[in-house]
């Protein structure tokens, strides 16, 4: 079973410092980008606080699973948020589990934790083929592509916004 | 000639003056705020290094007023938000429009600004008139005099300014 679990001041200090690390690694991998702006200026310290403000998807062994992080700064308000996900294992991009732990966010966003909410907006940059091909197989459409947005890897790279609505989640469900 | 200056923590008083009643375009253009929601957003933001606010000056009078929010230095980018007393002036707002955002790109060493706006707004033909183009559309995403409504995400680039000349 798939636990969400914060990542929240309190919280974070209990988590084991194994877990801990495994989460810290993630972001040696090159297709991380993660709200970090650029990669070279990362420091531990950094991370910390990155991982300190994210939200952890964890199973019922307590293995980390993933890792969310909501902002809230550059096209939400009252009735939006934007996120951005990265799964801990390539695997689950292409596995029933990656669906699994997606869905429970998302349903768990839209109908336990904000009744205001309308929409979920998801950040993929145009490098990370993983994300890009994982929410196209879900059917989730694109709704802006922000050219030349970040640079990364000695090139700028354009990020894109998809965007699932509480409506769309709705008409799936009654029709399930 | 227009200039920017920039608004100064002894200048709060003067912004609240005019920012208050029609907070930006963006976002929150028609979203009101209590007194205190406002001064805790005001005095929160004023210390925030990812965020400037500016009056635009036309012949020593203020004309309206210019954000920058999310100012990215390291991806030189950063989110902007626009509000002009009189934007039914089309040609004189889009003039104002260009010498300010020229302004910008050379002040903060940034290439490229982009920006939310509600679909029913009337800075849309300012901003294409502008030469911003439109990046994408948030469905219903703005919630405004009681429905929802759609945004355009819109940017312009440094280098779309010789072209355009």
């Amino acid at each position: 079973m798939i636990k969400l679990q914060y990542f929240t001041s309190r919280r974070y200090r209990d988590i084991k410092t194994a877990d801990k690390r495994i989460c810290s690694s993630w972001f040696d991998d090159n297709g991380f980008y993660f709200f970090t702006k650029r990669p070279e200026s990362l420091s531990p310290g950094i991370i910390e606080s990155i991982l300190n403000s994210s939200m952890v998807m964890v199973n019922e062994k307590d293995k980390p699973l993933g890792l969310i992080k909501m902002d809230t700064e550059h096209f939400c308000n009252t009735h939006s948020m934007e996120i951005e996900f990265r799964f801990c294992s390539e695997d689950f991009y292409t596995d029933i589990l990656g669906l699994k732990i997606f869905w429970s966010f998302i349903y768990d966003q839209f109908y336990n934790i904000s009744k205001l909410l309308n929409m979920i907006y998801i950040r993929v940059y145009s490098f990370d083929k993983l994300n890009i091909d994982f929410l196209e197989k879900l059917g989730i459409e694109r709704k802006a592509e922000l050219k030349e947005h970040i640079f990364k890897y000695d090139q700028y790279h354009d990020l894109f916004i998809y965007g699932v609505s509480k409506t769309e989640i709705n008409e799936a469900l009654n029709r399930s | 000639m227009v200039k920017l200056v920039r608004v100064e923590a002894e200048r709060e008083e003067l912004i609240k003056g005019y920012l208050y009643p029609f907070l930006i375009i963006g976002a929150y253009e028609k979203f009101f705020w209590s007194k205190y929601a406002y001064d805790m957003y005001y005095e929160q933001k004023i210390e925030d290094e990812r965020f400037r606010s500016f009056d635009v000056i036309k012949d020593d009078k203020s004309i309206g007023a210019l954000v920058l929010k999310n100012i990215d230095f390291e991806n030189r980018n950063a989110m902007l938000t626009i509000s002009l007393y009189d934007p039914t002036d089309i040609p004189m707002s889009v003039e104002v429009l260009n010498a300010v955002i020229e302004s910008v790109f050379n002040r903060f060493d940034l290439k490229k600004l982009y920006g939310l706006m509600s679909s029913l707004s009337k800075y849309n033909s300012i901003i294409e008139e502008a030469g911003f183009k439109k990046e994408g559309c948030l469905e219903k995403s703005l919630f405004n005099c009681g429905e929802f409504q759609d945004q355009f995400v819109f940017s312009r680039f440094k280098s779309d300014i010789g072209e355009l000349r």
